[in-house]
């Protein structure tokens, strides 16, 4: 498992995503699956970003995989209760004069992993993605 | 990083990687575009929602008029993420 924290802002980004790479790089994973972690991570630390403005606190990362699963951690410390699994699903069947842009995010992470987890404790939140791997 | 300009074939070549840091560059080029346009996703190796929703915007703004963006050369998993997001009934795909 790799775990690196990163300042709660939206520059934070391009070393994200580096540090995805590395761990991509490193488990020799397809494109698929690295684009469901940069999703992944985008989405939830955006979400994170956005829910605590002006916070200077860090939002910690892990990556892990085993032989059957991928798993993404991210924590996020001093916040309200924010759980993202109480989102509501976006309104994907309507025509484009009734699609409005916003709220696909944490729907299409959903898509891409087969469990999310939260946790929250004494101002800390964790959310845990699970994705298994096929064989 | 992203890269976005018309190309030889007068198509917008978006290239790297469209996340949230990219929203604001790409809205003010389609900003730019009040006719149909075809969008070319050659080298665009990642979008996210937030990416999603400048495309969305944008096709809302050019069918008020008549027009529409059209996408080609999509790669496998922009093609996955956009059939999730029923996005491929929104735009035309080739």
């Amino acid at each position: 498992m790799v775990t690196r924290s990163f300042k709660k802002e939206l520059s934070s980004l391009e070393a994200i995503f580096g540090f995805v790479d590395d761990f991509v790089d490193a488990y020799r994973l397809d494109d698929i699956h690295k684009f469901a972690l940069h999703l992944a991570v985008e989405e939830l630390f955006v979400n994170m970003v956005k829910h605590s403005p002006g916070a200077r606190n860090d939002v910690g990362i892990s990556l892990d995989k085993d032989t059957r699963l991928l798993r993404v951690r991210l924590v996020d410390t001093e916040v309200e209760h924010f759980d993202p699994r109480d989102v509501p699903s976006p309104q994907i069947h309507h025509d484009l004069e009734h699609r409005e842009p916003g709220g696909l995010g944490l729907f299409l992470v959903k898509r891409y992993f087969d469990s999310i987890d939260y946790d929250y404790h004494e101002g800390t939140s964790t959310v845990t993605l699970v994705k298994t791997l096929e064989k | 990083m992203l890269d976005i300009r018309f190309n030889d074939e007068h198509e917008i070549a978006i290239a790297g990687r469209f996340d949230v840091t990219q929203v604001d560059k790409v809205s003010e080029f389609l900003a730019g575009v009040g006719t149909s346009a075809t969008l070319n996703f050659r080298k665009l190796e990642y979008i996210s929602s937030a990416g999603m929703g400048v495309l969305l915007a944008a096709q809302k703004r050019l069918s008020q008029s008549g027009h529409k963006l059209k996408i080609r050369e999509m790669s496998p998993h922009i093609r996955d993420v956009f059939r999730y997001a029923r996005f491929d009934v929104l735009f035309e795909i080739e």
